[in-house]
């Protein structure tokens, strides 16, 4: 065959192919995420959004020591705003996830923030995507069972109750004691979290009745999480969120929850898929306790070449190895 | 900090929607087809219209608006799909799957089939291909977007052809 019928051929069959792809339509996300009170990057209402959650959880956990009315689960009005979110109605809102990844400690859990998908409740695309392991970030996954899934959900002060739906009752073979605690810990912290209002006990049901156990974990108790230095990974990125986009012009806030063994979160930008470090930054982040705590560090970027980085988060662990998270970002001019 | 956009803003703005209007399906394809995966298209093309708007003051002319647009969903693509090789190789070590291509008469469509050999060709290669073949870019278009000499864009073109060809062995015969 010559090159000329080669290259018709081709031409032909990427064509056709190509005519196959229906894209979605996304104008009016663009068009949310350029309007005036998102331009600050392409991201921008969404960085705003998960500053606005981690805010919110801190003033959950005194509205619970006080036992003052339960607030709207939203955002503290007093933190930074996700402004297109609050303009347009059917913007969806930021949520947290939590999926599991593997750090020096074993499997432990991380939590993303998502915008939410405007077609169905918060609820449901958050636990889903738990179960499903639909993160973003692609070093993170769920072992939940393939064709798990969310039914009703209940939130109430003293008791959240979700319904999972599936075969779901047994530990499939293949997945550890260890691991299947650690699923049934994924829903329980997603769900606190989209409740937002600290950690109220959660009761699941299969199929809409109760049950003993869940992927063989007990279950007819509702259930309280386990301490987070068991659970969660030592540290975890809120911002930048994978793939993320930024201007070179403006400064880059790196935003996380850690608890580090020397009390120092270390945060790299590298080029990525490099070993070449362009800046490092370190600042405390340790509770005597076995929470996580906020921190925040940022970098300049005015020197940095656009193209693509891997923002590193590392906390050390007792055994003098370090749990990361990885973000992959794109600087641009 | 964004004072010095609202002056242009309308026009970006209106750069967005146009080349939104003219160029959106075909750029959720072109990265579809490097990436195979339409969403994670659909997404990054997005980005990339909303770094688009961001740059507009510097760009200021669709034509370079749309060279960027098409640099960026290829740069995007490419990152996608690196990052996404780790869990890959999770995901096939432990499902060792089958890699051949299912010809016509089996499940799957042609689509399929050209997606999945697609995904099987070097990254350059794939990269070559769709914009040559697709885009239909000229070799010396292909070089400068990809940051390599006409030569080389030559030889990835004739290697990765002959292995789709290769790949796709009776879908191929029926297209022809």
């Amino acid at each position: 065959m010559t090159d000329d019928r080669l290259g018709d051929t081709l031409r032909d069959l990427l064509g056709e192919t190509a005519d196959e792809i229906v894209p979605g339509d996304r104008l009016d996300a663009i068009r949310a995420a350029t309007s005036d009170s998102g331009r600050r990057t392409s991201w921008g209402w969404w960085a705003a959004g998960s500053a606005g959650l981690l805010a919110a959880s801190v003033v959950t956990a005194l509205a619970l020591t006080t036992a003052g009315p339960p607030d709207s689960g939203e955002p503290d009005p007093a933190g930074p705003q996700p402004t297109s979110a609050i303009e347009d109605p059917s913007s969806p809102r930021v949520v947290a996830v939590y999926f599991t990844g593997n750090t020096p400690d074993g499997s432990r859990l991380y939590r993303e923030f998502q915008p939410s998908d405007a077609t169905e409740s918060e609820e449901t695309f958050a636990l889903d995507a738990a179960l499903h392991g639909d993160s973003i970030d692609p070093d993170y996954q769920s072992r939940w069972p393939e064709g798990s899934s969310v039914g009703a959900v209940v939130m109430a002060p003293d008791l959240i109750t979700v319904t999972l739906e599936g075969d779901l009752h047994d530990r499939p073979s293949g997945l550890s004691r260890d691991d299947a605690r650690l699923a049934v810990e994924q829903v329980v912290r997603t769900a606190q979290g989209l409740y937002g209002r600290g950690r109220v006990p959660v009761r699941l049901l299969l199929d809409d009745g109760p049950t003993d156990e869940v992927l063989g974990v007990p279950a007819s108790e509702p259930l309280v999480v386990g301490s987070d230095l068991t659970v969660l990974a030592r540290v975890s990125l809120s911002d930048p969120t994978e793939g993320q986009v930024l201007d070179r012009d403006q400064p880059f806030v790196v935003r996380g929850v850690a608890n580090a063994f020397d009390g120092t979160v270390r945060t790299r930008l590298q080029r990525w898929r490099g070993t070449d470090v362009v800046d490092e930054e370190a600042v405390r982040a340790q509770a005597s306790t076995d929470r996580l705590v906020p921190f925040e560090v940022t970098f300049d970027l005015t020197d940095v070449a656009p193209g693509d980085y891997a923002v590193v988060s590392q906390a050390l662990n007792p055994s003098g190895w370090f749990v990361t998270d990885t973000r992959m970002i794109t600087i641009v001019d | 900090m964004t004072e010095h956009l609202g002056l242009s803003g309308s026009d970006a703005d209106a750069a967005v929607e146009q080349l939104y209007a003219a160029y959106w399906r075909q750029l959720v394809r072109l990265s579809t087809m490097l990436v195979r995966d339409q969403a994670a298209a659909e997404d990054l093309v997005q980005d990339a219209f909303v770094a688009m708007h961001g740059r507009w003051s510097r760009l200021r002319e669709p034509d370079k608006a749309l060279a960027y647009l098409r640099q960026a969903v290829v740069n995007r693509s490419r990152s996608a799909l690196r990052h996404r090789v780790v869990v890959d190789r999770h995901l096939r070590s432990a499902t060792p799957t089958d890699v051949t291509v299912a010809g016509p008469g089996l499940a799957g469509s042609r689509r399929d089939a050209v997606l999945t050999a697609l995904a099987q060709v070097s990254e350059r290669q794939r990269e070559v291909l769709v914009l040559r073949y697709y885009l239909d870019f000229s070799e010396a278009q292909i070089a400068d977007a990809l940051g390599i000499s006409r030569g080389a864009v030559k030889a990835h073109a004739h290697r990765g052809s002959a292995a789709l060809r290769d790949l796709l062995g009776d879908w191929w015969e029926d297209a022809s």
